[in-house]
């Protein structure tokens, strides 16, 4: 199988540099994403109104002719060298297989960081999750607390607050700017937390069963690991104002790059902009 | 399980348990083990620096220092019948001045000899060309070479299967909570938390932190045990060390040291720290920055290193001092084999074979068993393809998932699946794919759907109730 682009990632990112290929007339274009369905890590909370602008992106994107491998991962990247094409192996449910492309934008965007990224102290029971964990869990049918804190710290928690308020009144809201969490308590199951106010030190503790809280991201360059694309110490893919990565026809746009950040905000913008440079 | 009357019974199933479990296996006995949470390895075994030690620091003489003798013949047939992941990285212990050169020479040297154990000086200019990030302090240090790097959990895990396929069983998430004396004295009859019993003519007494509480069922007050927690840091950086990095101990601390992790990245601890409750296992501001500040004198960057996670395990600190393995004297048909502090993963080979000749003294026969297994097969499912990726972080793929599903042990939680696969174990904790392997265990044992996924230990409920599918 060979492609004139390939875009790993069908989220934020790729799916609007596929509408922008699209646009411009490119019809050998292969899209690979891990999750069952097209929208990347952030769709779940796309029913808030912090991510209207997705929404319609989702929409447009519904008519793209564009071929989509669902819960298809690359595993392995070997860039061509001196403009041959681009070599991606590809696990999914059929097993392994490899794709050769002139050109790969890299879209794959990140995951939430969580507590254990920042060394929050105290116990490791169930219960401690980030937004992606707790809308997973919504959407299996589960409940995911009876008494819930959220850390609030962007549009990802604001929104994972709004859709948790529709399923349960017991959410208690922490802004992060004004509470710093210090500790985690519970031995299988949650039972509170601490939080300490940046202000005024007072140390706040609160009973729950639940603690959502994410800050930070992980880039999915995990495939990465080896391949001479280089990146930054925190795995994000280092590009240029256009998407450029360090080796020719290889782009990269989002939060799966050092110019994303890590509410997903200016991954459209990065990405309409890496396609112009495309074609 | 209650219909017929076991041989022996072993209390507990962390490494100590298993390898009883295993190393009796070979024998024509029949066998049970209770282990108290949902799976094997969920108590000390699960978190400890995962070093097989040679034993060259045991204070001589001990039965710690015998069991430890005794395992390090052992393990290079255990690491290849069992495929136990297993790096003999080596440990060097580090002085970075005289006096630490002093205690070495004084202490260390001649202790090791006595335990039979090869050990050689090195100078600063080899420990740095092989361990380039130790501090430019050290002034030179005492090599190990035996020392060694395992997966703790594979090891109890795969003690435990190969047991069950020689035909023991094994009962998980049900503690006993009652013993007592039948038939004369006899027989034991265990009681466990469920109501159910279980006559046995040996029981051997493997429960760690809590094996006090299991001696005292049978009035059994020789020994107590107390908890000291250790807390590390786990690192995913590229640390230029090969080995083992330990510090020259001081009269009152053994110190915390750098060690390479067999799945890749570094340990860095644990502390000693003392405390009432058993059952804490969090870690602390003050428990990380003594860990920082610990092997910062070993590796000056350690400051630096970013975290991907951090943890804490408990060690079980006998009144005596020492391993406790010997029938109970005020029951006989107990073993102990209890108190087993630092070393338990290193020494379990050998505390299972100093166990198995206690119970043959105290009458039990030990046939062979001709048919036993010795070697742990690959695969136990017939999944052909190897289908996609549910762990992202670690590219664990769905046939993974459920090939650990299929195993004699079968998970029956998501650390379970964890510790059989190393999904969850990367960078978002598996905050992206634990629902994944959720459906994943629904699909492959239809009958648990509708049950509420577990964490790891006993109640540790991911989500706290079914609620309607959303539209
Ligand atoms: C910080 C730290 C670092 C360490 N580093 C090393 C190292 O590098 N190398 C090394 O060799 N050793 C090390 N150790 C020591 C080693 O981890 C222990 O010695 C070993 O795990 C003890 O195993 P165990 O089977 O006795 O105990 P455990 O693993 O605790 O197993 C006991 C089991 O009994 C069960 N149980 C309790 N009560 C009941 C009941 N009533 N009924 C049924 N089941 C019950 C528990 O649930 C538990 O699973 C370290 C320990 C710590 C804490």
């Amino acid at each position: 199988m060979m492609y004139e682009l390939v875009i790993i990632g069908a989220g934020i990112s790729g799916l609007t540099a596929a509408l922008s290929a699209w646009e411009r007339g490119v019809s050998s274009v292969l899209m690979i994403d891990y999750q069952k369905r097209r929208g990347g890590f952030t769709l779940p909370y796309w029913s808030s109104d912090e991510f209207a602008p997705e929404r319609e992106l989702l929409e447009k994107a519904a008519s793209l002719p564009y071929e989509i491998h669902e819960q298809s991962t690359v595993v392995g990247f070997f860039p061509g060298a001196n403009g041959q094409l681009h070599q991606l192996y590809v696990q999914s449910p059929m097993g392994t297989y490899s794709i050769e492309a002139k050109k790969v934008l890299i879209a794959s965007g990140s995951l939430e960081k969580p507590r254990e990224a920042h060394k929050i102290p105290g116990t490791r029971p169930a219960g401690v999750m980030t937004p992606m964990m707790a809308m997973q869990l919504i959407e299996r049918g589960y409940q995911p607390g009876r008494k819930i804190v959220l850390i609030e710290n962007g549009r990802i928690s604001r929104s994972t607050a709004v859709l948790l308020e529709k399923e349960t009144s017991n959410l208690v809201k922490y802004a992060e700017s004004d509470w710093e969490l210090t500790s985690i308590k519970g031995l299988s199951r949650v039972e509170g937390v601490q939080l300490r106010n940046r202000m005024t030190d007072e140390i706040n503790e609160v009973a729950c069963d639940t603690l959502i809280f994410a800050k930070g991201r992980v880039p999915c360059t995990f495939f990465l690991k080896g391949a001479p694309i280089e990146r930054d110490q925190h795995d994000a893919i280092i590009v240029d104002a256009t998407g450029k990565t360090n080796l020719p026809d290889i782009y990269a746009a989002g939060s799966c790059t050092c110019l994303g950040d890590d509410d997903h905000t200016n991954s459209m913008e990065l990405a309409k902009e890496t396609a112009k440079q495309l074609f | 399980m209650q219909n017929h009357k076991y041989d022996v019974v072993v209390i507990g199933g962390g490494v100590v348990g298993t390898a009883i479990l295993r190393a009796l296996s070979f024998y024509q006995l029949k066998l049970l083990l209770i282990e108290k949470q949902p799976d094997v390895c969920e108590g000390t075994s699960k978190a400890n620096s995962g070093i097989v030690h040679t034993g060259f620091d045991a204070k001589p003489g001990t039965v710690e220092a015998e069991c430890l003798r005794r395992s390090r013949s052992l393990w290079p047939i255990l690491v290849e019948n069992l495929r136990i992941p297993f790096i003999p990285c080596g440990a060097v212990m580090v002085a970075t001045n005289e006096e630490e050169k002093q205690i070495i020479e004084t202490t260390y040297v001649p202790n090791a000899k006595a335990n039979d154990v090869d050990v050689h000086w090195m100078s600063a200019e080899e420990i740095l060309e092989m361990n380039p990030a130790v501090t430019a302090e050290v002034t030179g240090g005492l090599a190990v070479p035996g020392e060694a790097i395992c997966d703790p959990f594979w090891a109890t895990r795969a003690f435990g299967e190969i047991a069950v396929l020689n035909g023991a069983e094994v009962v998980l998430g049900q503690g006993v909570s009652h013993i007592e004396t039948v038939s004369n004295g006899e027989d034991l009859r265990l009681t466990l938390e469920n109501g159910e019993t279980v006559t046995t003519r040996y029981a051997v007494n493997a429960a760690g932190l809590w094996s006090d509480e299991i001696a005292r069922m049978v009035g059994d007050e020789s020994f107590s045990i107390s908890p000291r927690k250790g807390q590390f840091i786990l690192t995913e950086e590229a640390i230029s060390i090969s080995s083992i990095i330990l510090p020259v101990p001081t009269k009152t601390s053994k110190g915390v040291l750098v060690s390479p992790v067999v799945f890749g990245g570094f340990l860095l601890g644990p502390t000693a720290e003392d405390q009432e409750d058993k059952w804490d296992r969090s870690t602390s501001q003050a428990g990380m920055e003594s860990v920082l500040a610990g092997c910062e004198k070993l590796v000056p960057d350690s400051r630096q290193f970013s975290t991907i996670r951090q943890f804490a395990g408990v060690r079980a600190v006998c009144s005596e001092g020492d391993f406790v393995i010997r029938p109970s004297a005020v029951q006989p048909r107990m073993i102990h084999a209890a108190g087993i502090r630092s070393t338990g993963l290193s020494a379990s080979p050998g505390i299972a074979e100093l166990v198995a000749a206690t119970l043959q003294k105290a009458g039990l026969e030990l046939q062979a068993n001709e048919q036993a297994q010795h070697a742990l097969p690959d695969l136990f499912s017939e999944e052909q393809e190897t289908g996609e990726i549910i762990c992202l972080c670690r590219s664990i793929t769905r046939s993974e998932i459920v090939n650990s599903l299929k195993r004699p042990l079968t998970p029956q939680t998501i650390d379970g699946v964890k510790r059989r696969t190393g999904a969850t174990l990367g960078e978002c904790q598996g905050n992206c794919c634990i629902p994944k392997i959720i459906d994943v265990m629904a699909e492959t044992y239809p009958e648990h759907t509708g049950k509420q996924p577990l964490k790891g230990v006993r109640n540790s409920y991911l989500a706290v109730a079914q609620g309607e599918k959303q539209a």
